[in-house]
Order: C-alpha cells, then sequence, then structure tokens
C-alpha cells in the first residue's frame, strides 16, 4: 500500500509541470554559478606556478610580443640580440620551470644570477632587476590560508577593535541579514571594558595618537581572550565580527609557493579533484535545495483540499503516516532525481576535462556529495512544507517562512557548520586537508537534519491524523484508522 | 452602475483576503524583527526593499487568477455577464494597494527611525519590483494553471537576479536600487503594462 501511493504521488507530480520547471531552475542555477567555476578549471592548470614558472611564462611572453614593459611604463622593442639572450634563458630556466619540487639554495643563487643577467642585457630596469622584480611577482596569487598563531589572533582582534571604537556604527549580522548598529555610549563602553581585560590599561590604545605594538603583552589567555569576545558580541546584538563563526575571516594570512603546492597536491591526490570541487558544487546547488522544494512540498497535502478531496481521501482505509510519508518520499525521489540528473551532467563535464588535461578524478564524486550534502537539506525543506501547509491547510504560508530561513542560513561563505544552519555553505575549492577542520561537524550537520525532518514528518502524520479525525469525529480516527 | 462594481470591489476584497494576505504582512510585520531599521541610508533601505519586502508581490499577486478554480465555480463564473477580465483588473489593483501598503508601511517606519534615504524612491521604487515580480507569477498561473509553477518561476527568477546582480537583465534589472538607480524602474514599467494586457486578453479568452 505504501509504495502504491509513493508511486501514484510521483505519477501525479511527473503529470504535471511543477517537477521539469524544477529541473530546469536547477540546471540554470547549475549552468551561471557553478559552469563557470568548470570553465576557469578547463582554462587554467591546477597546479600552482613557481616563481620559476612565472619568470618563465614572463619572458615567453615578452619574446612572442617582441618587446617588454618597463616600471616606468616605457615598452621597449626587442633588438634580435636581446631576444636571443630571452631565448638563451629561457633554456636555462627550463630545467628549472619544469620541477616539481622547491629549488635548494646553490640553484635559486644559479636562478637569480640569469634573471638578473637578461636585467642587464636589456638595458637595466627592467622588472626582471632586483628594485622592481617582487613588485612584478606581487602578480602570482597563492590565495589565503587560517591564520594559526594564537597571539596574532588576539592582536588582530584588538587591533579592530581599537579601530572600530571610533565608528559611528559597526556591521553586524545577528539573523544572517545585515544589520547597521549604531555605536551607543554602552557599546562603546562594551569595547573600552573588553580592551582593558585583554591588556593591562589596553583601552589607551583608543587615543588614536598610540599605535598598538606589534609585541603587546596580553594579560589573558586564549581561552579568556575568546571569552571576552563573546560578551562583547552578545553587547552588540550578536553577529558582530567579533562573534565565534564571523571573527575567522580576520585570521587569514597570504599563502606561500610551498603552501599552495600542499594544497594542490591533496586536491589531486586525496580529492582526486572531483571532490573538491563537487564540495563547491554542493554549496550552489544547497542554495536552489535550501529554497526551491518547498514550491512542491507545501502544495501536496493542501492538494486535496483544494479539490475537495479529504473526504475520499479520508474514508480510504489507510493509516495517516501512510499516508504523509509516502507523499514525502514520493517528492524527495522526485527532487533528488533532479539533482542527481544535474550531478550527471556535472559528472559527464568533469570527465571531459579530466580527459583533455590528464586528471585522475573520482567519477562518483558529485552523486555521494549530491547524496551527503544535498539530500537531508531536500529532505528538511521538504518536511517542513508539509507540516506548514498541515498546520495551516494552504501552503503559501510555508513560503514566506522557507524565504526566511534560507537567508538566515546563507552567511557566512564557510565555517559556519552549526545545527543552526539548514544547509552548508562551503563556498571555495579546499584541499582535502583544509576540509578536515570541518568535515566531522559537517557530517554531525547533515545526519541532524536528515532525523529531524523525518520526525516533522512523523508530527505532520500525527497533525493529518487528528485532522482526518476532527473531520469525522469518530472515536476510531484517533488510532489513524477509519 | 457604480453601485454593481462598487459591489464587485467589496466582494473582491472579501475572497482574495486569503492566508496570502497574511503571510505577505507576515512579511512585512516581521521586518523590524529580522533588520534593524534604525538609521537606515540609501543603500541599506533599497536591501530591505528590494531583496526582502519586494517578495511581497510574489505572494500577493499570482494566486487572483486562480481563486474560482479553488471555489470549483469557474464555469459559472465564466458564464456571467461581468468580464472576468474586470473581475481581475479589480484585483490586481487591490492586490497592488495591499503592497504599496504594506512595503510603504514598514519604510515609512524607517523612515522615522532617523532614516536617511529617499522615502518616495525607495518606496515606489520596491512596489514596481513588487508588482513586477508578482506578474511574472502571475501569468505563469494564467498560462499553465498551474499555481506552483507560478510561484515557482517568480521566486526562482527572483533569486536569480539577487544572485546575478542583473548582470543578464541589465536595464530591465528590477532590483536596481541596488545600484543606487531608479532607471530601470522606467523600463520595468511597459512591461508591467505588457504583462496585465497578456494576462487580460487570456481570460477574455477564456470566457
Amino acid at each position: 500500500m505504501f509504495f502504491k501511493l509513493t508511486l501514484h504521488e510521483i505519477k501525479y507530480q511527473l503529470k504535471s509541470i511543477t517537477p521539469y520547471l524544477l529541473l530546469i531552475i536547477i540546471f540554470a542555477f547549475y549552468t551561471t554559478q557553478f559552469g563557470t567555476e568548470l570553465s576557469w578549471l578547463e582554462n587554467n592548470d591546477l597546479k600552482p606556478l613557481s616563481e620559476v614558472e612565472f619568470m618563465y611564462n614572463y619572458l615567453d611572453s615578452a619574446l612572442q610580443k617582441g618587446s617588454i614593459l618597463k616600471p616606468d611604463s616605457a615598452t621597449v622593442q626587442l633588438t634580435a640580440a636581446q631576444k636571443a639572450v630571452i631565448e638563451n634563458a629561457l633554456l636555462l630556466l627550463k630545467k628549472f620551470a619544469d620541477r616539481d619540487n622547491t629549488l635548494s639554495a646553490s640553484e635559486k643563487q644559479e636562478y637569480y644570477e640569469i634573471i638578473s643577467d637578461i636585467d642587464f642585457k636589456l638595458g637595466g630596469n627592467t622588472y626582471l632587476g632586483d628594485n622592481y622584480r617582487e613588485q612584478l611577482l606581487k602578480q602570482i596569487n597563492y590565495g589565503s590560508k587560517q591564520l594559526t598563531d594564537k597571539n596574532q589572533k588576539m592582536h588582530i582582534m584588538f587591533s579592530k577593535m581599537s579601530s572600530d571604537y571610533h565608528l559611528e556604527a559597526i556591521i553586524t549580522y545577528p539573523f544572517g541579514f545585515s544589520k547597521t548598529v549604531k555605536l551607543t555610549g554602552e557599546r562603546r563602553q562594551a569595547f573600552k571594558t573588553a580592551m582593558d581585560n585583554m591588556v593591562v590599561n589596553g583601552s589607551q590604545y583608543l587615543d588614536t595618537r598610540l599605535v598598538v605594538p606589534a609585541d603587546l603583552d596580553f594579560s589573558c589567555t586564549f581561552e579568556k581572550f575568546q571569552s571576552i569576545l563573546h560578551q562583547l558580541d552578545q553587547a552588540l546584538g550578536g553577529g558582530s565580527p567579533y562573534s565565534e563563526h564571523l571573527r575567522d575571516r580576520y585570521f587569514r594570512v597570504g599563502r606561500s609557493y610551498e603552501d599552495a603546492l600542499v594544497e594542490y597536491r591533496s586536491i589531486v591526490n586525496e580529492d582526486r579533484i572531483s571532490n573538491a570541487y563537487a564540495r563547491l558544487y554542493s554549496d550552489y546547488m544547497g542554495i536552489t535545495a535550501s529554497l526551491f522544494p518547498i514550491f512542491l512540498a507545501a502544495f501536496v497535502l493542501p492538494r486535496d483540499r483544494r479539490f475537495s478531496m479529504t473526504g475520499i481521501v479520508n474514508s480510504k482505509q489507510f493509516k495517516a503516516s501512510f499516508y504523509v510519508f509516502s507523499k514525502y518520499l514520493a517528492l524527495i525521489v522526485l527532487i533528488t532525481t533532479s539533482y542527481l540528473i544535474v550531478a550527471s551532467y556535472a559528472t559527464y563535464q568533469f570527465i571531459s576535462i579530466a580527459q583533455a588535461n590528464n586528471y585522475v578524478i573520482d567519477n562518483l564524486a558529485f552523486y555521494k556529495h549530491t547524496i551527503i550534502w544535498i539530500l537531508p537539506t531536500i529532505m528538511v525543506v521538504t518536511a517542513v512544507g508539509l507540516l506548514v501547509s498541515t498546520v495551516f491547510k494552504n501552503g503559501v504560508i510555508a513560503i514566506p517562512l522557507q524565504f526566511i530561513l534560507s537567508f538566515r542560513s546563507m552567511l557566512p561563505l564557510s565555517g559556519d557548520y552549526r545545527l543552526s544552519k539548514y544547509f552548508i555553505r562551503l563556498n571555495k575549492v579546499i584541499s582535502h586537508q583544509e576540509f578536515q577542520q570541518w568535515s566531522s561537524q559537517i557530517l554531525t550537520n547533515r545526519i541532524f537534519y536528515a532525523v529531524l525532518s523525518v520526525v516533522l514528518v512523523t508530527i505532520t502524520a500525527l497533525i493529518w491524523s487528528r485532522n482526518r479525525g476532527a473531520n469525522y469525529g469518530s472515536p476510531l480516527s484517533q488510532s489513524g484508522k477509519v | 452602475m457604480v453601485r454593481h462594481y462598487l459591489n464587485l470591489v467589496k466582494y473582491n476584497a472579501r475572497i482574495i483576503g486569503d492566508l496570502n494576505i497574511v503571510a505577505a504582512a507576515a512579511i512585512a510585520l516581521l521586518t523590524p524583527v529580522v533588520f534593524n531599521l534604525e538609521f537606515l541610508n540609501y543603500r541599506e533601505a533599497a536591501s530591505i526593499g528590494e531583496m526582502y519586502l519586494a517578495a511581497i508581490g510574489i505572494i500577493l499577486f499570482p494566486y487572483l487568477v486562480g481563486i474560482e478554480k479553488r471555489a470549483n465555480v469557474q464555469d459559472i463564473v465564466f458564464v456571467k455577464k461581468t468580464n472576468p477580465a474586470i473581475i481581475l483588473i479589480i484585483r490586481l489593483v487591490l492586490a497592488a494597494l495591499t503592497a504599496l501598503l504594506l512595503i510603504g508601511g514598514v519604510l515609512y517606519w524607517a523612515s522615522l527611525q532617523h532614516g536617511q534615504f529617499p522615502f518616495l524612491e525607495i518606496w515606489l521604487g520596491t512596489c514596481v519590483s513588487a508588482v513586477y515580480l508578482g506578474l511574472i507569477g502571475l501569468t505563469i498561473v494564467n498560462y499553465t494553471g498551474n499555481i506552483v509553477a507560478g510561484y515557482l518561476v517568480a521566486f526562482a527568477y527572483y533569486i536569480f537576479e539577487i544572485i546575478s546582480a542583473g548582470q543578464i537583465s541589465q536595464s530591465l534589472y528590477p532590483l536596481s536600487l541596488l545600484k543606487y538607480s531608479f532607471a530601470e524602474k522606467y523600463n520595468i514599467l511597459p512591461v508591467l503594462a505588457l504583462l496585465t494586457v497578456l494576462n487580460l486578453s487570456r481570460i477574455f479568452k477564456k470566457k
């Protein structure tokens, strides 16, 4: 009976336009959001460029163009002799550029000699010379990494307090939406107290003439520092830059080539590339799953009422839980299938990229992440839709509710996986190694929402059963059977 | 004649006063809970208007063409002397007025909280977005006969515009206040008129 009801609902839904619209919408989000990330991967090598490789490409490009740009913005046309010098240098650099590890001290020395020699032969004062080389190398971006030094973290927050204190207002995110919080006298006092609790007479640094020294002597432990920030955050109404989950964004430092290489190796060897991208895919697709399933779920149970079928449905001999859970399962199957179709397309695209670039990938990555990351979101949104529509006997109330809930979980873009967040945000490609810091939190979150959704559907079945009994006033109806 | 139309307005005001109005009012009433409405500048008021209050239109409009179907009186209504297109116009005006009131109420409250934004521009701009999004949903419902499709497409379009920040819609970007621009609102007005005509002609054909 249960599976018959489920199949019946699936067939009914498939006759309507909505599941196809949902698929089109998910696909549109995939192409416009995640698709751009894939096209980046198609056109760029994942491996970070070393300084030597960057220099090699720079010189190669100059040779192709027949000119080189100087720091004073003058373009120098290369003579035949200068071109020959560059060609020779490229041959010498080639042995270093093809390497997958860092250079030894003697190799570095040799590399700098080659670069300086070209600078000299090009008439000096080029970007290759000692004076301007750093300026050129700033073009290489290895991204950022999380700061681990506790003292540095305390210093960053202390300095931020000393500057934020002088602002008229600060931006906070107490409900996921931005709020401008005016700094009243009471709130400014909270800043002073926090600074004094961190450093003896710390509030003296509120004097703008005083610079916070780099070797500031903190009078509190790191644990105490966290509690001080928590108190300050509470005084600011919560969701401030000092809150546990938002302050991490200030603890980022630039990565070195070596760091980037470690990440690259982790993505290639441990994630087999596609798992790292499947996490980003789940982030984008999770946004759609956090909202759109509500439109299918919220109108399923009120449909009987809308088409005056309540009498017929209520008089049928099946358990209320069978009826509600069969509808729920039908929706989950339909919606998840849409996501699996898009996951198949992502896998197909990824296999093409992998073949073109000789990458070894995990062909099941997008499917695995759809099931583990996206399915619990679909489950809970669908459950909320069924519950709210049963309580109000109308689906429309669930829409604004879900809209607000979705926005509430939208920020931050990564790092906050508390149980109050019902979908997962991880809006960047990170290595397996970096991901490990959050993997258990994310898993707990997903299990919690999968279980919660079953609880919500059970409650829905109970309410539906009660409504069914109320319609008929039969004592039998209390058992859920009529 | 005037009494006839007044009665129509009264009757339609009563039957469209469904949970949709409650849901739209809930969005408006929850605004001070979700946002801090004190000392709003242009950008902040525009964000609240365009990224939150404009959703009121999606709640208020799409179901306006399905009321007869829901009450199983479509066949009776469509053979009556009064043109259903006129009924739709009455409902559209009533829904637009509700949106104006709800959005205006919240923004006026914000302007009283030391707001530093041009009230009229933000109010009317947000209302244009709300009506535009609502009419998109209504058009889908009118042409597919599926209320869920109406809500789904309108919301998906709304979220798409929020995320893409008008990169595709360009001069028809409905949330243009986020870019400190009102010009797009004027461009949307003919589209609103076109959508209204499309819906009315569809209803007229049904009769």
